[in-house]
């Protein structure tokens, strides 16, 4: 039994550490076909992926899929006038670009969820006044149910409206890490230093991935 | 086994006599006032360290040097320590428009804390000055109604 239990606990031991090493896992709901290639069964997997959207950043750019093309990226949802988790979310998400901002092939996205407020001109200020660069961290705004609605239904974060929360809305402190095939590879709460160093571990990782392609 | 005890009850006596006629001294001196304010003060800056985590530090940062241009500094302040009346109606009030804080300038609007209680606002602006700005001070509560009474707007 005990020589059981070990060997167990030994097979378990190996297949975490083999697959931390590999890949990042792919998040969200999947689904599996099964179809008949040259006479053989062959299961064909889709994934869970970010939806297409069009918005505009602080630039006033359209940003869609086509922008962030051939890029790994970090998404969040923010307001510009949130008392809350946001400055903590913006001191974080600041050390995530000064990490990688020279890197071509990563991109940042977030979202403000108060687009009524947070105009343009707004995010610009808000942007340039972090330091940021809009060829690499775009700050968007756009329709807000289509806003709410990528949130909830692409990056699997809460975020909307509730008069009762101190900024008037509720929203999730997510860093949603989206690889070049718009799968989500990482979840982080992005009030947290230690899931924040995750994620920056995590980025390099991803980038491998096409690095070999 | 006697004769110890008779030597040790002779000589705590004095010692004894010796040490409460250093207290009585110590507070009579003056000092004693004074001790009773540091001890306020440690317990103020004890509840601001609290409050501050709480109200404060997710704009402000955890050691209050602020974030980039965004928020300013609470920590080594030019600006906070300039005026510590108008530091506490900001406490309380919130700002709005520009300010310049070491030289920079910042003008995102800093909400109101409308729930803080007076003694609250003593203990988190006392924390600040004391822990962040060198300023060796203690705020009372009767302090703050006052500077609260009389702010702008």
């Amino acid at each position: 039994m005990k020589a059981l239990l070990f060997s167990l606990a030994t097979l378990l031991l190996t297949l975490g550490c083999s697959e931390k090493e590999s890949r990042l896992p792919i998040i969200g709901h999947k689904q599996v076909d099964f179809k008949t290639v040259d006479g053989k069964q062959v299961a064909d997997t889709t994934f869970h992926t970010i939806a297409d959207f069009s918005f505009i950043n602080q630039d006033s750019a359209i940003v869609t899929q086509e922008t962030l093309a051939n890029k790994v990226y970090v998404s969040d949802f923010f307001f510009t006038s949130c008392p809350t988790i946001c400055p903590i979310m913006s001191a974080q998400m600041l050390r995530v670009y000064e990490t990688y901002q020279n890197n071509p092939n990563f991109a940042i996205l977030s979202h403000s969820i108060d687009p009524e407020h947070d105009s343009v001109a707004v995010l610009k200020d808000y942007a340039e006044r972090l330091g940021a660069s809009s060829e690499k961290w775009h700050f968007v705004t756009g329709n807000k149910d289509s806003i709410f609605n990528i949130g909830q239904t692409s990056y699997l974060v809460r975020a909307q409206e509730d008069q009762f929360e101190p900024g008037g809305y509720i929203h999730s402190g997510a860093f949603i890490l989206v690889d070049q095939e718009r799968r989500i590879r990482g979840l982080y709460d992005g009030t947290k230093a230690d899931e924040v160093d995750r994620l920056i571990n995590d980025i390099p990782k991803l980038l491998k991935e096409y690095a070999n392609e | 086994m006697q004769m110890s005890n008779l030597l040790r009850r002779g000589f705590l006596l004095p010692l004894s006599l010796i040490f409460s006629l250093l207290i009585v001294f110590s507070c009579g001196s003056g000092d004693g006032s004074s001790m009773k304010s540091n001890i306020k003060q440690q317990q103020y800056v004890n509840e601001g360290r609290d409050l501050y985590a709480i109200y404060c530090a997710n704009c402000h940062g955890p050691n209050g040097k602020g974030l980039a241009e965004l928020f300013p500094p609470v920590a080594q302040s030019d600006y906070l320590v300039a005026d510590i009346n108008r530091a506490i109606c900001i406490a309380k009030n919130g700002l709005e428009g520009e300010v310049v804080v070491n030289g920079t300038n910042y003008d995102l609007a800093m909400p109101a804390n409308e729930k803080l209680t007076n003694l609250e606002v003593a203990e988190i602006l006392t924390f600040i000055l004391n822990e962040m700005n060198s300023v060796d001070t203690l705020l009372l509560v009767s302090d703050v109604e006052d500077v609260l009474r009389n702010c702008e707007d």
